[in-house]
């Protein structure tokens, strides 16, 4: 009997299988489907090009510096400077250049943080480890090496004024100095804010161990401290000192270029060395444009000379080379290219050119 | 008991041979076939080196749930803008990537049955590094097909 029972389980199963194999068959069919959709390509914003350039600059170009700051026998830890920009407002920061001397054995990887205390968006700072050749001459004729601080991915925007410092270990770094120019004689973009003063962060006492004038006094931590209260130490002739001697010649800030977006050039000279220049692209859509080919130009010249007898101050006196192409998309917002490869110089005719003394070159940007 | 075994087997065989045979019957009759909609516009324009997902919308109008299959749906670009070549500088990286289920009698987009944007048809901009100019500001066309099952 169990036998039978189970041949009949069997046989409605099978029944059940096929039902609904043919059922499952049944409710399957295939559909195909059409339709159409739309879509767009976008219009490309007009980007505008303006150069990157000094916006302060302290430096001496043919590195002519005769003064330099110690760190290790002032006990400094952090020198700076408070400073104006040529521009007025808040402007995006790309770079600070900064001059040192070493008077000893080179010096490999040393970390140098650069910091400054008041951007539109707070403090910053840069941090890098720069290494210097040994002295020309141990202890009497210093390297002098520019370092660069590159800001250029931070974004930030520094206002028109502001403080910097400069931070090494004095210990690591004994024989480096920072190198001074002078505000009378070799600032050549921006203004010295406070002219006769610098900022000193020091454990040393009044006169700042003999570097300064002997009536300079240290502040508390990182502060302003007065160079111009006096003549300038018996021990550091050249350094500091009163307005006069600052006027003479005198070293009295830390030689310095700070680079920004609607900087200029440093100075030309006829047959002095071409100048980069940098350019940054702003695309104000909301979608990438691609660039490729920005082609700089001397548009006019300003401020030229009228001496009668002397050669008139031409454009053609400053020739362009124009680097190689950009050929990338630009995306919105504002793309820097301070390396872009394009110089500046200004010839020498073997005349006189005295017509194109403090000439302003205003140059073009053009990109397609 | 043991003789009667074969006979209801072959019955229910046969009953399920009659039903599937009725489905072929049917198309054979001249049933209108059974078709679904797809539309879906970009939302954002393409620039060169960019890619929209496409938000596809289906059309079921059976009274039954289809299934489009991954991969099943075909996109083809076109524009009228001259010296704007379509195949040079648009593309289809990507098609469906998932099976989507369209519930019977309804219209339903991608997001609305919450298949992953990952899994949208992606159409593109070639970056060719010539100049595209040609192409600024183009309509394009796109034309969908695709199959179901269901």
């Amino acid at each position: 009997m169990k036998r039978h029972a189970t041949k009949k389980g069997l046989i409605i199963t099978t029944v059940v299988v096929a039902i609904l194999a043919g059922a499952a068959a049944f409710a399957y069919f295939t559909s195909s489907g059409s339709g159409t959709g739309s879509a767009q390509t976008g219009s490309a914003s007009n980007v505008s090009i303006s150069q990157i350039g000094a916006g302060y600059d302290s430096l001496i170009s043919s590195n002519g510096y005769q003064q330099d700051q110690c760190f290790s026998c002032a006990s400094i830890t952090e020198f700076g400077n408070d400073i104006t920009l040529a521009n007025p407002g808040a402007q995006q920061l790309v770079s600070v250049v900064v001059a040192f001397r070493n008077w000893g054995s080179a010096i490999t990887a040393l970390p140098i943080t650069l910091s400054i205390n008041n951007t539109v968006g707070g403090p910053i700072s840069d941090t890098q480890s720069f290494s210097f050749p040994a002295a020309i001459t141990d202890g009497s004729d210093p390297s002098t090496t520019n370092a660069t601080f590159d800001f250029s991915s931070q974004g930030a925007f520094v206002e028109q004024e502001f403080v910097y410092g400069i931070t090494f270990d004095p210990a690591a770094g004994s024989s480096l100095n920072v190198a001074l120019a002078s505000s009378g004689t070799n600032l050549s973009v921006g203004t010295d804010t406070h002219p006769g003063t610098v900022w000193v962060n020091t454990t040393a006492g009044l006169g700042i161990a003999g570097d300064f004038p002997a009536c300079t006094a240290p502040g508390v931590g990182f502060a302003s401290v007065i160079t111009d209260c006096g003549a300038s130490s018996l021990t550091n002739p050249g350094a500091y000192g009163t307005p006069a001697q600052v006027l003479a010649g005198s070293a009295d800030i830390p030689a310095v270029q700070v680079n920004v977006v609607g900087g200029t050039t440093p100075p030309l000279y006829p047959g002095g060395p071409a100048q980069p220049i940098g350019y940054a692209i702003t695309n104000p859509g909301s979608s990438p444009v691609h660039v490729n080919q920005v082609t700089t130009t001397v548009s006019t010249l300003s401020n030229t000379g009228s001496i009668v007898g002397d050669e008139a101050c031409a454009t053609t006196m400053y020739p362009i080379v124009n680097g190689p192409a950009v050929n990338s998309n630009i995306a919105p917002g504002t793309s820097l290219f301070p390396f872009s490869g394009t110089s500046i110089s200004m010839t020498d005719d073997h005349t006189n050119q005295d017509n194109c003394e403090n000439a302003v070159v205003h140059l073009s940007f053009s990109s397609n | 008991m043991t003789g009667r075994v074969p006979a209801v087997a072959a019955l229910g065989l046969v009953l399920g041979g009659l039903i599937v045979a009725g489905y072929f019957t049917d198309a054979a009759l001249g049933d209108p076939p059974h078709t679904f909609t797809i539309t879906g516009d970009a939302s954002l324009p393409l620039f060169p080196g960019t890619s929209q997902s496409l938000d596809l919308v289906f059309t079921n109008p059976e009274a039954s749930p289809i299934t489009v299959a991954a991969g099943s749906v075909t996109i083809a670009i076109a524009t009228t803008q001259a010296d704007c070549s379509a195949s040079a500088n648009f593309a289809v990286p990507q098609s469906l990537t998932t099976n989507v289920s369209v519930p019977a009698d309804s219209t339903e987009s991608l997001s609305d049955l919450s298949v992953p944007r990952a899994a949208w048809p992606v159409i593109s901009m070639v970056e060719t590094n010539v100049d595209q100019g040609a192409c600024e500001g183009a309509p394009l066309a796109l034309t969908y097909t695709g199959s179901a099952s269901g």
